[in-house]
């Protein structure tokens, strides 16, 4: 069974009055289990429209998008799903630890899931002496790290990340890889954006390249590379 | 149920340290105090003054923590995206609705209690400390059921700013639209009065038919407001009060479930 089915969704924002922009135009695409999926494609390809039609904030104006084969819109669709947004903004008044147990107990965990949890994650994630801490003083690599700790709190089977590496410096992108690396070992599923090449030519099963809404290639990711630099000069001509 | 607890908590958390919260905690606090001796500058029954001052002053913060914050709180969490760690997980959008509007009539309530405390110390000292030539009768009973509908009243209040909330993309325009549905509402029964006496026989009656319209379909706060007849002793009657209470209770849960539909149809880009 597929975790991820895109069938056919298309989705246009409006822009003003007469205006609209299509973000995603006939998107059609799979994720098996076990996978390590990268979705790339320069700022603005849809990426994270995409995306944000897998976690039910947006709805397609056509086609069907599912999880786990439950309707995106359901919340139960996102039960067994972490997700870690592009550039999160945070509660500012709570620390690292009172987030986490928001997060968690939001996936329905029990106080005893919940602390044995919330300190191994943030361990986990390198920033535990932050625990304590206002999440107003996380500089954005801790941020960023505290979202990824908090998407794997309920042990989902599936992990959506929405540029995961973006504002990192090289230690803490290094950090990030090798995590996704070991939650892949562990037999979880990630699906995965970025604007960066390299970033999913590292690590990922299987690549789908997304260009003004369209999907231009899926497959290896050994050979994107040709296809990318045609469709980016493409766009800059 | 303890997903709604959990969004309420932080909802409350949050509220608490605005600092915008606190200064007017605090501001209307003072005024609550100072309500006796501001008072004995007036003419007339002072004590009467006292109450009037210190009940409009609850209903000043209630009226501000309950339509500024709630708009203001929400559109925070929209305009910030901080609502996409919370609406992707396996929550419904109702639940995020009611553990927003639990958090906000917590801490409306919890600011109430603070400053009526303020208030009912401030009009006890300033009633054994006053000499009176006829010794004045305060009803204390009465000034607990006024602050129990002022209560009632507040999540009325917070009910229509998340209902408009729920679809507005800006807090401004949300705050603006409850603020005006307030003062429309507390004023109904008021202007009914005056179309029903001499004076509405001058008005049109398309007029008359819109206000009919608006009195039946914006939510009566002049009803659950008590002040006169706590300040002026009169006399309340239970299944009155009943018959306000389950009113003001069917509207707010409508309200709520229609901000809930509302917002579940709603994109968060």
């Amino acid at each position: 069974m597929a975790v991820i089915v895109l069938k056919e969704v298309f989705k246009t924002y409006k822009k003003g009055l007469r205006q609209s922009i299509e973000a995603v135009k006939d998107l059609n695409f799979t994720v098996e289990k076990k996978e390590i999926f990268g979705f790339v494609g320069p700022n603005g390809a849809g990426k994270s429209t995409t995306i944000k039609i897998l976690m039910g904030l947006l709805f397609p104006d056509k086609g069907e998008a599912r999880l786990f084969d439950i309707r995106c819109d359901d919340p139960v669709a996102r039960k067994n799903v972490g997700f870690v947004p592009e550039q999160p903004v945070l509660y500012d008044h709570l620390t690292g630890e009172e987030f986490l147990c928001f997060a968690a107990e939001l996936y329905g965990l029990s106080q005893k899931e919940i602390m044995s949890k919330v300190w191994k994650l943030l361990e986990l994630v390198g920033i535990k002496e932050a625990g304590k801490w206002k999440l107003r003083s996380y500089s954005k690599g801790m941020q960023q790290r505290l979202v990824i700790a908090h998407a794997l709190l309920a042990d989902p089977e599936l992990i959506i990340m929405d540029e995961p590496l973006s504002g990192l410096d090289p230690i803490g992108r290094m950090e990030i890889i090798n995590l996704i690396d070991s939650l892949k070992k562990q037999g979880k599923t990630i699906f995965f954006s970025s604007h960066i090449l390299h970033d999913v030519e590292t690590i990922c099963d299987r690549v789908a390249l997304l260009i003004r809404g369209e999907l231009k290639f899926i497959g290896k990711p050994q050979n994107i590379e040709e296809t990318f630099r045609r469709e980016l000069q493409k766009c800059v001509s | 149920m303890r997903k709604l607890m959990s969004i309420a908590r932080v909802t409350f958390k949050e509220g608490i340290r605005e600092r915008v919260f606190l200064g007017v905690l605090i501001f209307s606090a003072l005024i609550l105090l100072s309500s006796g001796f501001v008072a004995d500058l007036s003419i007339g029954n002072i004590l009467k003054v006292t109450q009037d001052i210190g009940l409009s002053g609850l209903s000043f913060l209630g009226l501000f923590i309950a339509i500024f914050l709630s708009t203001s709180l929400i559109a925070k969490d929209i305009d910030k995206k901080t609502i996409y760690l919370v609406v992707s997980k396996p929550i419904a959008r109702w639940q995020y609705i009611l553990g927003k509007f639990l958090g906000l009539s917590a801490l409306t309530s919890f600011a109430l209690v603070i400053d009526f405390l303020v208030f009912m110390i401030s009009l006890f000292y300033f009633y054994k400390t006053t000499t009176f030539i006829h010794t004045p009768h305060i009803a204390w009973v009465k000034h607990l059921l006024a602050f129990f509908f002022l209560n009632i009243k507040m999540f009325l209040l917070i009910a229509i700013a998340i209902f408009f909330s729920s679809f507005c993309s800006s807090s401004l325009i949300s705050f603006f639209f409850s603020f005006m549905i307030y003062l429309v509402s507390a004023n109904l029964q008021n202007v009914k009065i005056i179309l029903s006496s001499n004076i509405g026989e001058n008005i049109s009656p398309n007029l008359k038919a819109i206000f009919n319209i608006a009195y039946y379909l914006l939510p009566n706060l002049s009803l659950l407001d008590l002040k006169q007849a706590t300040v002026h002793n009169l006399p309340l009657k239970g299944s009155n009060l009943m018959l306000i209470l389950i009113y003001a209770l069917s509207y707010t849960i409508a309200l709520l479930l229609i901000s809930s539909f509302i917002f579940s149809k709603r994109e968060l880009n």
